[in-house]
């Protein structure tokens, strides 16, 4: 190599400007955030011994629940089965609760589940009539 | 962040950049600030194609390589910027008095963990090209720096000076041949 003094620096000078600017592209990459703590939830627990009795369209849902100090009330659905969406028929705080469901068919689903003070609703426990 | 359009934009300077170096005037302080726009331009400036494929191809795919996995790292940040939008949502729901499946707030934690690590795996994919660009931009550097232009001349041994007698204007000389 034959450089001058002069050309030596001006080359240097050059790849000292290059370099940061490399440097600054892949720095300003995005980065993924930090993973974010899981939220707070108080979950409630998922009732057990739902039991559907019917007379005429006039149906009656009863469950348990292992702590019921843990939910602020239900909601129980009668379920579409994909022919229609799942709808929220009752919504109660009792455990045992009558509802006219306004016609009777075999094989009807319904589910019922808790839902915490905080408003998180727990898992559903499906039951088809009789 | 940098996002799709701005690589897209970057490579275009590079290109640019590329370009107006190839025009530009040939002179032997030319190679280092070739090089350092594209490995291998300098050396074949100064005459060493082999070595200038090789870290011309090297560059090549190093570059090459980091865009494409950069592109790739950059959307599945997006999606699990997205999936931590929602997940964390739920909880202005909850404090607004809504109610909120459990089965909704997991699955949408599901996914975006499932970003997330997706994410981390993208950003080794990614630096290992950068890893391979840093070396290959070094090499190259180093050898700009530590090699010479090549001339095209063939270094010979030095050889003896000739020795012969020859007959000259009536006498006999020792005549001793000396060539440069």
């Amino acid at each position: 190599m034959h450089f001058s003094r002069s050309t030596h620096r001006l080359s240097f000078r050059a790849a000292a400007l290059a370099l940061p600017i490399l440097l600054l592209g892949v720095a300003g990459c995005p980065k993924q955030e930090d993973f974010p703590v899981a939220l707070d939830l108080d979950v409630p627990p998922t009732p057990f011994n739902f039991v559907i009795s019917n007379a005429g369209t006039n149906y009656t849902f009863a469950w348990e629940v292992s702590d019921p100090a843990a939910v602020d009330h239900y909601l129980v659905y009668l379920l579409g089965g994909g022919l229609a969406p799942n709808e929220v028929i009752i919504e109660t705080a009792l455990t045992s609760v009558t509802y006219d469901v306004g016609f009777s068919l075999a094989g009807l689903q319904f589910a019922v589940s808790a839902v915490s003070a905080q408003g998180v609703e727990g898992e559903w426990t499906v039951r088809a009539a009789q | 962040m940098i996002r799709g359009k701005t690589l897209r934009g970057i490579a275009a300077a590079l290109a640019a950049v590329f370009v107006i170096s190839l025009a530009a005037p040939a002179s032997a302080a030319d190679s280092l600030l070739l090089s350092i726009l594209l490995p291998g331009l300098g050396q074949a400036q100064d005459g060493h194609y082999a070595k200038a494929s090789v870290f011309g191809s090297a560059a090549l795919i190093s570059w090459t390589g980091l865009f494409a996995t950069q592109l790739n790292y950059s959307r599945t940040v997006d999606r699990y910027e997205n999936q931590k939008r929602n997940y964390l949502a739920y909880q202005d729901q909850l404090e607004n008095g809504q109610t909120v499946y459990i089965g909704d707030i997991n699955d949408t934690y599901t996914a975006m963990s499932n970003a997330y690590n997706q994410a981390e795996d993208d950003e080794k994919v990614r630096n290992i090209f950068i890893g391979a660009l840093i070396v290959t931009y070094g090499l190259n550097i180093a050898d700009i720096l530590l090699t010479g232009e090549d001339t095209g001349e063939v270094d010979r041994a030095p050889s003896a000076p000739s020795t012969s007698l020859e007959w000259r204007g009536g006498g006999l000389h020792l005549v001793r041949t000396i060539r440069f």
